[in-house]
């Protein structure tokens, strides 16, 4: 399975307390295939121009306004992963949604895994 | 509101060892289930046509989230039990921090396939031993033994009710994770 490569990655903007999340798209139309089931979607507000949507479209949109994975807009809305990606992708392209991801390098920068860890020791 | 970055754990094992009880138990959203589309082509072909026997199932997939800190989110992905559903399992593994490969001790054969799985996808992992009726009858020694596990493979007990439990053995998974990371396994070849 091919992915939208890491060159979209603002390296120079990340301060080791912030790690960005990757534009998974940068303005390039994401294939439904390559959309992470954790990806995270939101719906671009510029214009509520998503409103003139009409069923599925626009529940995903109305979802979305709040940053949310690709499987939970599908288990919430009760439809496919794969009818969610189609659309997702769709909305990308037609400019109201956005998508985000981690690189693949993220999962693999210590970095990071040790914020996991400081994270999961904090449950009690 | 800025976007957190996602990152996953893969829960894995046989059926009914215990994923989704491990996934509800930490998660902060209740355990969602989504269901994904899968073409299967049967292994028996049709000689007269001689056309695979194509069709088309839905599988169930559970999983949850953990609210990191305020950049990252960490969700929870279990695996279909069967491995024939091996599409979904790519799609769940594909840039996984590593997996929770869970064991019901009374049941080791189940695991094999996902054992087998990461080791091949090279993704780290830790073999979580469900301890359903508290106490282990066979030691975990023991149960590296028939598992045939690499001795890099960390192998741990828990309960998956327990979310203290639960969290440790993740715990234990992301240690090796960063363990990888800082020096990778040289495999012997033979
Ligand atoms: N006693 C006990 N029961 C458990 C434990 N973990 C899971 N179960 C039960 O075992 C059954 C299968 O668990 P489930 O999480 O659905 O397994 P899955 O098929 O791997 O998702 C359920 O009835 C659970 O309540 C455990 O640690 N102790
Ligand atoms: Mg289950």
């Amino acid at each position: 399975m091919t992915r939208v490569a890491g060159d979209h990655e603002r390296k120079s903007e990340t301060r080791p307390s912030a790690v960005r999340p990757f534009l998974l798209t940068g303005g390039r139309v994401v294939a439904a295939t390559d959309l992470p089931l954790e990806a995270q979607v939101v719906t671009r507000e510029i214009d509520g121009s998503w409103r003139q949507l009409s069923f599925e479209r626009r529940d995903i949109a109305s979802l979305c306004r709040a940053p949310i994975s690709v499987a939970e807009v599908a288990a919430t809305l009760g439809l496919q992963v794969g009818t969610v990606r189609v659309l997702v992708s769709e909305l990308h392209a037609a400019g109201h949604l956005a998508v985000h991801g981690a690189s693949t390098e993220a999962s693999r920068d210590p970095q990071i895994l040790e914020r996991v860890l400081r994270g999961l020791r904090a449950i009690s | 509101m800025s976007t957190p970055v996602p990152l996953k754990i893969v829960i894995a094992g046989g059926f009914g060892v215990g994923k989704t009880t491990t996934v509800a138990s930490i998660s902060e959203i209740d355990p969602l289930s989504t269901e994904a589309e899968m073409t299967e082509v049967s292994s028996t072909v049709d000689d007269a046509a001689l056309l695979p026997d194509k069709h088309t199932t839905t599988v169930a997939m559970d999983f949850g989230c953990l609210t990191i800190d305020q950049n990252i989110k960490l969700y929870l992905f279990g695996t279909p039990g069967q491995d024939r559903f091996g599409f979904l399992w790519d799609d769940i593994a594909f840039g996984a921090v590593g997996a929770l490969v869970i064991v019901d001790p009374r049941r080791l054969d189940d695991c094999f396939p996902a054992v087998d799985y990461f080791e091949d996808m090279d993704l780290p992992f830790v073999v979580a031993v469900n301890l359903f009726d508290g106490r282990l009858t066979h030691g975990l020694d023991s149960i590296r033994w028939a598992l045939d596990v690499d001795p890099h493979v960390p192998m741990v007990t828990f309960d998956a009710r327990d979310r203290v439990s639960v969290r440790d053995a993740l715990i234990a998974l992301v240690d090796n994770a960063i363990r990888r990371v800082q020096q990778p396994v040289t495999r012997l070849v033979h």
